[in-house]
């Protein structure tokens, strides 16, 4: 478990040739996929109009609010074998891009059950959480470990069930280390970098963090908290605790106070 | 034999270059879909890769659902 629960950060610069090559493959296959979608949405049109007579049917409405599922490991620069659940960053990130672009999209809800991973990856998706400017509200669900504890923080209101879970603890390293002084000094940043981004983002304190993360005698023979449910919003890491009926209704209580500061500019 | 480490299991044991290249991800009617091939023209349906709820309620792409593919997007 205490594998799984560490913050990776990989060393190392060699670049698998699967990463690349499965890329290529994938851009080079996707307009293969063209005629086939188009055949499709046209045999779909004939069938409509042989079966109701006609071409629109009422579809399901478009949800104004969109979720952003952060499951299983964060994955970096090393991609996991297909057996890992695990979050792409270069997934998430035009994801959070076209929300920010679509109109339609009012708000977001991010949903966390993660156990940590790559620091800059995480932290990659933090910030753009962060710089979101549409509504975001986030809910811890079974766990926001290492890494996701600023993904959590990111969004402008958070929220955590009563069950879930946040391990804090500080950036650990697994792989290869060439340069032990540099490495010392650059998990340190790495670290500090964390730490900042939580602090700005959350109403946690720098020294209450940074004791969770090093407070001994709560993981076995480790440093750092598994802090709960409630625990998390005392020490003003998170905001309230809840799940998805609360968090649904202060991201439309949010979308209402953003529409109407955005009406409030028009008239200026 | 025990072997104590810290290294995450696939550095340690790195996967066969196959493992990568089971699953891939296609555009199926404007959503993402992560698939694995199943044969030539056949892919299940492994994970949704959507941000629009309303994408998980499409009973045609839910996961271990079968897609016929009139060109493979996995060689």
């Amino acid at each position: 478990m205490n594998g799984k629960t560490m913050s990776r950060s990989y060393y190392y610069y060699q670049s698998k040739e699967g990463d690349t090559s499965m890329n290529n493959e994938y851009r080079n296959e996707n307009p293969g996929q063209e005629p086939d979608k188009k055949d499709d949405q046209k045999s779909s049109l004939v069938d409509k109009i042989q079966q109701l007579g006609q071409t629109n049917v009422p579809s399901m409405d478009h949800s104004n609010i969109h979720c952003l599922t952060i499951i299983g490991q964060i994955e970096g620069h090393v991609q996991l074998p297909p057996q890992n659940k695990t979050t792409k960053y270069e997934h998430l990130i035009p994801q959070i891009v076209a929300i920010e672009q679509n109109p339609k999209i009012e708000g977001v809800l991010i949903l966390l059950n993660t156990v940590g991973g790559d620091v800059e990856a995480g932290l990659a998706i933090s910030e753009m959480i962060a710089s979101l400017s549409k509504p975001s509200v986030s809910i811890v669900l079974g766990g926001g470990h290492s890494i996701g504890v600023p993904i959590a923080v990111a969004a402008n209101y958070s929220f955590v069930a009563e069950t879930a879970t946040m391990t804090i603890h500080p950036v650990r390293l697994t792989g290869l280390v060439i340069g032990v002084p540099q490495t010392f000094e650059y998990l340190d940043k790495m670290q500090e970098r964390v730490v900042s981004f939580v602090t700005r983002h959350s109403n946690i304190t720098e020294e209450k963090f940074k004791e969770l993360m090093f407070s001994r005698g709560n993981l076995t023979r480790d440093i750092g908290t598994n802090v709960v449910g409630d625990d998390a919003v005392s020490y003003g890491l998170i905001n309230e605790v809840g799940a998805v009926g609360p968090a649904m209704k202060k991201l439309n209580e949010l979308i209402d106070e953003y529409k109407g500061k955005q009406e409030g500019d028009l008239v200026q | 034999m025990i072997l104590y480490t810290i290294l995450p299991h696939e550095a340690v044991f790195p996967p066969d270059q196959s493992v990568y290249e089971q699953q891939n991800i296609i555009e199926w009617n404007g959503v993402e879909l992560l698939v694995e091939r199943t044969s030539l023209t056949e892919c299940r349906v492994v994970q949704v890769l959507s941000t629009n709820p309303q994408d998980y309620l499409n009973e045609s792409t839910q996961p271990g659902q079968m897609l016929t593919l009139s060109t493979s997007p996995l060689k």
